[in-house]
């Protein structure tokens, strides 16, 4: 998306529904992709998704576009919530998901063979290759699986990586640096 | 493994891209039927709006009991004073005025002076040495008196009367005619006593709480 329809987004977005879903339909698989790619859990995503959108909601009318873009306050909200995941293990969010019981759809039915879930997990489980190295992954300090998920399955940039985790360019480079580091002894 | 292997095989990762319509539609309808785009305008006016609205009131009450009232209980003391019959007379006699008004527990202290002694250059005419309020009041008066002027029944002279640095009259003023200091009574609004005084000089060097004040106008010379 060009960055000055995004920025004429942004701001209808606070008044105007039709806004925010055209940034909603632009941001939802980016952040449902990260957020599935930090935790390999197809459930936990939704639920870190649906919280980051309903946050990114109720925080619109005070973002404002100045050292931050729009798409880098998504992603911290989401690192944050991922984070947050992480360490509660019971991590569920009662508002979004009520919300969306509201709308007729139950998150989690693994037990129904029709529900997307399934074949979503049967993807899921094809890249077993991803789940072996994310399995890794996951047994880092959170800052180094921040900083590897944006770098290498995020294809973000230094500079982008750090606006998001609000770090410099340079703790950034050092932080993947001592995260590849890490990787290689947990092998 | 070195490091480098190890980014390359990041690299080369080919990592799940999964679309669930489902939870992405409910998601969806749930954000755009929330009631933060029905709601937040209000409440985004009502957030800016309350402090600003409690700073006024504030104000408004501060100023009330600090400003506007002590301006429009002196208005009223000039009113019941220049309508009472014993005032009036003592006024018409000895062509005095309305020279100062001073509040004090309830109670309005009016001096009536003579015009002529008021207006003699050798009388000391100040109007720098404020009347015992609240500094605020002090600080914000001028700007009310601009304000409410058009309100008040008649102008509250600012300048006061002293005696000359020797503590006397002007020389030349002959047969000098007494002053009066009246008490008015804010909460019956009569006037409630009357005390002569032989000398110019403005309320603040009077002990009004000492003061012998009579009922009534004192009787008047009757021409011999």
């Amino acid at each position: 998306m060009d960055l000055e329809r995004e920025r004429d987004l942004v701001k209808q977005a606070q008044k105007d529904p039709a806004a925010f879903a055209e940034l909603y339909d632009h941001y939802y698989p980016k952040i449902f992709g990260y957020a599935l790619r930090r935790t390999a859990d197809i459930e936990a995503a939704q639920d870190i998704t649906s919280e980051t959108f309903f946050k990114a909601l109720r925080g619109l009318w005070r973002f404002r576009w100045r050292s931050v873009s729009f798409s880098s306050w998504l992603y911290r909200i989401a690192s944050n919530e991922t984070v947050q995941y992480f360490r509660q293990p019971d991590y569920r969010k009662p508002a979004s998901l009520d919300a969306l019981r509201e709308q007729g759809f139950e998150p989690a039915a693994p037990d129904d063979p029709h529900s997307e879930l399934v074949e979503a997990q049967e993807e899921l489980d094809r890249h077993r290759e991803f789940r072996r190295v994310q399995e890794r992954i996951a047994r880092l300090p959170a800052k180094y699986q921040e900083v590897i998920a944006l770098r290498y399955f995020e294809q973000k940039q230094l500079k982008e990586i750090a606006e998001i985790l609000g770090k410099k360019e340079g703790t950034v480079k050092s932080l993947i640096h001592r995260a590849i580091e890490k990787l290689r002894e947990e092998e | 493994m070195k490091d480098e292997d190890l980014i390359r095989e990041l690299e080369k990762l080919e990592t799940p891209d999964i679309d669930l319509p489902g939870h992405r539609q409910a998601l969806k309808a749930a954000l755009l039927n929330s009631d933060r785009f029905t709601k937040r305008t209000s409440i985004g006016w009502v957030r800016i709006l309350a402090p600003v609205a409690a700073a006024v009131a504030l104000m408004a009450v501060f100023g009330f009991f600090n400003i506007v009232q002590p301006q429009l209980q002196v208005a009223q003391a000039r009113d019941i004073a220049s309508t009472d019959a014993g005032v009036q007379a003592l006024m018409a006699e000895y062509e005095l005025a309305i020279a100062e008004v001073q509040l004090q527990d309830g109670e309005a202290f009016i001096l009536l002076a003579s015009q002529d002694i008021r207006d003699h250059p050798d009388c000391v005419v100040y109007d720098t040495e404020p009347a015992p309020a609240p500094h605020a009041q002090r600080a914000a008066s001028r700007i009310v008196d601009r304000i409410l002027g058009w309100m008040l029944p008649d102008p509250i002279d600012e300048q006061r009367l002293s005696p000359t640095p020797e503590g006397e009259l002007p020389p030349d003023v002959e047969e000098p005619s007494p002053w009066y200091i009246i008490k008015v009574d804010l909460s019956t609004k009569n006037v409630s006593g009357f005390l002569e005084i032989s000398y110019a000089a403005a309320l603040r060097d009077i002990d009004l709480e000492d003061a012998l004040f009579t009922e009534s106008a004192p009787p008047r010379e009757t021409p011999e």
